[in-house]
């Protein structure tokens, strides 16, 4: 998110992708045009994109949603077209975060929105589960010079997800 | 017997049995829980648990709380995957005392839009002209 041409106006890991907090919660904040939902699966499943094509519908503001693919979505956000409109890019994990990274995507900041309870993981804040690999993306991801910060909604309180991590980490060993 | 499911944001769907039972007396059937704290996988499985363990012969309503919420998302791609499951949102007490009192009348996809009907007739609005 370099200049104030940037599309990007929100770019959220949520693995509830798009639902109330997203739309209605930052979106009526945000006022965004368009949802941009990064996700290889979903972007091939036809069933599944029409699910949340289906916000297009249920958002209160006009709102247009796109299901893509990685790449689909690198070249949607690095076109100039696309750079007319305002976005919210989610994707599920940050391990898709580390790689939009690495393809060359310029990020500054990532909300951390969701990331929920799974077998292994452990309870870095009410709605943010990690594992080890979560952990080494966020490493990897701060390392970039790209600032995490947890917010489930836009009027919670915010939290530093390297700092989080860093407590975690101490507990852990004591 | 159409079974019932009520899958919430927050505890709204507990609450809104809880009245509905406090209207009809108790009600079998029937079972509320909230998108709260569970991901799409959980949330998932749980409606798969139930839609299972029950196997409601006339099948089963999924009433969920926001369209395009995650209750939606997950009602929906489970309910894909049965022939005799129907989703509505936009649950309110109207929908509810609707879906129970007339459940054992009506076909699945005839009581889906009876309910839906009826949701929407529960609101009305009222207010002095001067106002």
């Amino acid at each position: 998110m370099g200049g104030s041409d940037m599309p990007l106006v929100l770019v959220r890991i949520d693995d509830r992708l798009i639902h109330g907090q997203v739309v209605v919660g930052w979106g009526l904040q945000l006022k965004p045009d368009r949802i941009v939902l990064c996700n290889d699966a979903i972007a091939e499943s036809p069933w599944e994109r029409e699910i949340y094509l289906g916000a297009e519908a249920s958002a209160p503001y006009p709102l247009k949603v796109s299901v893509l693919t990685m790449k689909e979505t690198l070249q949607l956000i690095q076109n100039a077209e696309g750079a007319r409109e305002r976005i919210i890019l989610l994707v599920e994990t940050p391990q898709d975060v580390l790689q939009l990274a690495r393809a060359g995507l310029s990020l500054e900041k990532i909300n951390v929105g969701g990331m929920h309870f799974k077998p292994g993981k452990r309870r870095l804040a009410p709605y943010i589960f990690v594992d080890d690999d979560d952990i080494a993306c966020f490493k990897a991801i701060s390392a970039m010079k790209i600032e995490l910060e947890g917010r489930d909604v836009p009027g919670s309180k915010s939290i530093n997800i390297i700092q989080a991590i860093a407590a975690l980490e101490q507990r852990s060993k004591t | 017997m159409i079974g019932g499911i009520i899958l919430t944001h927050g505890t709204i769907g507990e609450a809104l049995l809880d009245a509905a039972s406090s209207i009809l007396g108790e009600i079998d059937n029937a079972y509320a829980f909230s998108t709260a704290k569970l991901s799409m996988q959980r949330l998932n499985s749980r409606l798969n648990q139930i839609l299972t363990e029950r196997n409601w012969s006339d099948g089963a309503i999924i009433m969920v709380s926001l369209m395009g919420g995650s209750c939606w998302n997950s009602a929906v791609a489970v309910a894909r995957q049965y022939p005799h499951v129907a989703v509505v949102s936009g649950v309110n007490l109207s929908m509810l005392l609707s879906f129970f009192t007339k459940r054992d009348r009506y076909s699945l996809l005839e009581l889906a839009e009876i309910i839906r009907e009826d949701g929407i007739r529960g609101i009305a609005k009222f207010a002095v002209e001067s106002h």
